[in-house]
């Protein structure tokens, strides 16, 4: 006699000017399952992501309460082994089913993930067991380490790397997000297959993980999939991490690379003080900053034009914005030969913003493009997938962002502004030949 | 008067109807209805030989975008894409085969889509379109002095910043060694000295030429009126109405290679570089191998593929290993990122594996997920606005299939002998290495 199995609980998420539908599942196993409805679509994307980033760097051993260090490089580490199965590569399993698998880590997530056309069922099985059973031998991890080596090289050459990398260490102390997603050469040598094997344990417990499929797909088939994978394993709660404390100045005011580039490269990061956060407040620091710096430095900002007429910055420019709960910088970004007289530009425009405020008429342009661009990004597969995901991870509903976005207040910017741009928050990273 | 054209099947999607016009004898209009998308696509493709004025050509559309009459700077214009809802308007060059192909694109979303008003943006992108390709600010019959100037400063700086790139700039040396002497061994932005050699005379002259006599090509794809759209592009483009512009360019120069050259050049680089080239056979048209292309699947276009099982799973030799091939010219490679030392073998285990393909020995099953993937990958296409008119681009460009559902009818015809005759048919020109210390 078998046990009925109970149906999981579930939820519609609809938005109707978005035309988007979303179903949720919470399995019992603690796995949350997204599926993203795209009625007429060929292509399915399915993506599974882990809690676990490089800056996961200290946690609660679930099982002995021991604390635990994780090795720099650890998540990306595992990464690259969870591919490894019994009957072979799953790159060649995916591919045998006619699926396409990648993955990659950031510093708050990992994600595998593949896209088919056809056999969902069988891709999303393998997807599921590589994520939540490792397979990998000892022997592996070894031979692993030289393609990871291989792998940190090639991003030594790459000028973009190298800077931002070491923007982040400028601008952080102590919190681990200033360590190399890949680990360094010496940091990956250290990596064992034992240490590999517990941070599985603590961070791919199905409640840390989450799976999202988008396409033209019955939701309550892809939930039952899950479930059959899933089936006896039960949740032994959220890892408790242990977050280090982090100055509030930047650690250096200026830090710089050499590489024989055809090109210099600089970069100024500003250090967010807005941290911890977490939730909506979380997505409110982010919206308003998206909204701040699109008035500062978007395409049609005086500053952007002026520094652009000047020819101090070309189409490389950029200005972005990473953060999570517990950190968060903004980048900008200049090819440059002459760094020195690019950042005093840039930095006097920046002064400028401040001094003169925000238009009325920049503050409604900005909020138009990026509820455009945000509407935009749901035709993307991949995008509205990764969207989802790191909603989830947050416990948000992604499609509230243009009803936020209508509500945000130019003063609301510019306390950001006053915020995120405070004196001494600020660190220079040159890489120059 | 607008003549329908034809084009072929669309993509072969129920429900959904590619339409074509030539207007009055000049722009081809290709419009592709669909309501699956929130996004909105015009692009506009002026397609130039790749030759000495490739390098004007390239720095057009940069100058072009940079203001027109009604909008006369660049704030102007992104204000204006602003207020269209974060439209985008992009300029960009890129090759195909041994055309040089000059685009400009603007993405907007749907009307439907937005609760804050928006009417017809689709509609005023057009019009921005049109004032940037044909009514630019001018000073006098020229470009303005300071824009020429700067942009063309920004070109060169932008190609001498490739370099900085190491995998792409082993791959664009490699084809200019390779192909010196034909069309294609010309980057499609021109060399930093060709930019600098650039005349606001010679720019005008280029912008005046290229209107009179390249095929320019409009393609819609989105929530449209297939009628509406054509009346609008005359309205827009009707000021291009010359009949004496070059129906087609001339098919890519084809060429056997003689013996197997090795070139290594110095670069201070922590990672070798290594980019095989070769020359295939395939149709002289320029229209995709099937065959060819499943050859390039078993061989080395993705992580499932030998190369990347051999050289990096099996050996440890490299993070990455890949192939590709170039249809519209007959070209193929094979990069790898290893250790300088590690060349040799790395070069052994391709040639072993191509070898290997060239014998048929490869399994039914390998041959069976080949098609599977350019299946996956065809059917794919017609998920995205960019990549449907990518599509119809190169149909138009190069011929082939007259639908995605005959792409894929196609593929799934491939046979192991065809593959195996395809195979015979690659032939090694150049071994290039790129890597620190002396040549």
């Amino acid at each position: 006699m078998s046990a009925r199995r109970a149906a999981p609980r579930s939820s519609v998420l609809r938005d109707e000017v978005l035309a988007e539908e979303v179903h949720r599942f919470d399995l019992e196993s603690g796995l949350t399952v997204l599926v993203h409805r795209r009625p007429g679509f060929c292509r399915k994307f399915a993506v599974v992501g882990a809690d676990f980033g490089s800056v996961d760097a200290a946690y609660l051993d679930p099982e002995t309460g021991a604390r635990r260090v994780v090795p720099d490089g650890a998540a990306h580490f595992l990464e690259h082994k969870l591919f490894e199965q019994e009957d072979g590569d799953a790159f060649e399993i995916f591919s045998r089913q006619g699926a396409s698998a990648n993955a990659e880590t950031s510093f708050r997530t990992t994600s595998y993930f593949f896209q088919c056309d056809l056999n969902l069922e069988a891709n999303l099985r393998t997807l599921l067991r590589m994520v939540l059973v490792p397979r990998f031998s000892a022997a592996a991890v070894e031979k692993e380490r030289e393609i990871i080596v291989q792998e940190i090289r090639m991003y030594e050459d790459n000028p973009d790397w190298r800077a931002f990398n070491a923007l982040v260490r400028g601008l952080y102390a102590a919190h681990p997000v200033r360590n190399d997603i890949t680990g360094t050469v010496e940091s990956v040598r250290a990596i064992d297959h034992a240490a590999l094997l517990r941070c599985h344990r603590a961070f791919y417990d199905p409640g840390n993980l989450c799976l999202v499929v988008s396409g033209d797909v019955e939701p309550r088939e892809v939930a039952e999939i899950a479930l059959a994978e899933t089936l006896g394993r039960r949740t032994s709660g959220r890892v408790v991490r242990l977050r280090v404390r982090e100055r509030r100045r930047v650690l250096s005011a200026r830090v710089e690379e050499r590489l024989p580039v055809m090109r210099g490269k600089l970069l100024v990061g500003y250090k967010d003080r807005a941290v911890p956060l977490a939730g909506e407040a979380l997505r409110r620091r982010d919206l308003l900053t998206a909204v701040l710096l699109a008035m500062m430095f978007g395409a049609a900002s005086p500053a952007r034009n002026r520094l652009y007429e000047a020819g101090i910055i070309d189409d490389s420019f950029y200005a972005s914005y990473a953060g999570e709960e517990d950190f968060g910088f903004v980048t900008f970004g200049i090819e440059t030969d002459e760094p020195e007289r690019a950042r005093e530009a840039l930095l006097s425009e920046i002064r400028r913003f401040g001094r003169t405020g925000t238009d009325n008429d920049e503050f409604g342009r900005a909020i138009h493009k990026i509820t455009g661009h945000f509407v935009r990004g749901l035709d993307s597969q991949e995008g509205t997938a990764f969207l989802l995901l790191s909603a989830a991870l947050r416990g948000l509903d992604p499609f509230l962002v243009p009803a936020l976005l209508r509500r945000v207040t130019p003063e609301e910017v510019r306390a950001r502004f006053a915020e995120l741009f405070a004196p001494g928050g600020h660190c220079t990273s040159v890489v120059r030949a | 008067m607008a003549a329908q054209i034809d084009t072929g099947e669309g993509l072969g999607r129920e429900g959904e109807a590619l339409r074509a016009w030539r207007l009055d004898g000049a722009v081809d209009l290709l419009v592709y209805p669909t309501r699956r998308f929130k996004t909105s696509l015009v692009n506009i493709l002026v397609h130039r030989p790749l030759d000495r004025d490739t390098a004007a050509g390239a720095l057009l559309p940069f100058v072009l975008r940079r203001g027109t009459r009604r909008l006369p700077d660049m704030a102007a214009i992104a204000r204006r894409l602003d207020d269209l809802f974060g439209a985008s308007l992009d300029a960009d060059v890129a090759r195909a085969g041994e055309r040089q192909v000059l685009t400009l694109r603007a993405e907007v979303v749907d009307d439907r889509y937005l609760l804050m008003g928006g009417r017809g943006l689709l509609r005023q992108c057009f019009g921005l379109l049109r004032d940037v390709l044909l009514d630019p600010v001018l000073d006098g019959r020229l470009f303005p002095e300071s824009t020429f100037a700067q942009e063309r400063l920004n070109l060169r700086r932008f190609v001498e910043g490739l370099a900085n790139d190491k995998a792409r700039y082993a791959a664009d040396r490699c084809v200019k060694i390779m192909c010196a002497g034909e069309p294609y061994g010309r980057l499609e932005y021109g060399e930093p000295e060709e930019i600098e050699a650039v005349t606001r005379e010679r720019l005008v002259e280029v912008w005046e030429e290229t209107l009179a006599t390249a095929p320019v090509e409009v393609y819609v794809v989105g929530s449209v009126d297939p009628e509406e759209v054509r009346d609008a592009a005359e309205e827009c483009f009707g000021a291009i109405r010359d009949g004496s512009r070059v129906a087609a360019l001339a098919p890519a120069v084809r060429r056997r290679p003689g013996r197997l050259r090795r070139v290594r050049e110095a670069s201070e680089v922590v990672q070798a570089r290594m980019v095989l080239g070769y020359r295939t056979g395939g149709n002289g048209s320029g229209e995709v191998s099937w065959p060819l292309a499943v050859w390039n699947t078993i061989l080395g276009s993705g992580p499932y593929c030998r190369l990347f099982q051999e050289v990096r799973e099996r050996h440890s030799l490299a993070y990455y290993c890949h192939s590709t091939v170039d249809h519209a010219k007959g070209v193929a490679f094979v990069q790898a990122g290893i250790d300088v030392e590690a060349a040799p073998r790395v070069e052994s285990i391709v040639r072993r594996e191509m070898a290997a393909l060239r014998c048929g020995r490869f399994s039914a099953d390998e041959i069976r997920e080949a098609r599977d993937h350019l299946r996956a990958e065809i059917v794919g296409s017609a998920d995205s606005p960019a990549r449907i008119a990518a599509f119809f681009m190169e149909q138009k460009a190069f011929g082939g299939a007259r639908s995605l559902a005959e792409a894929a009818a196609r593929v799934a015809r491939v046979r192991a002998a065809d593959v195996a005759a395809a195979a015979a048919e690659v032939e090694p020109d150049i071994a290039y290495l790129l890597a620190r210390g002396q040549p």
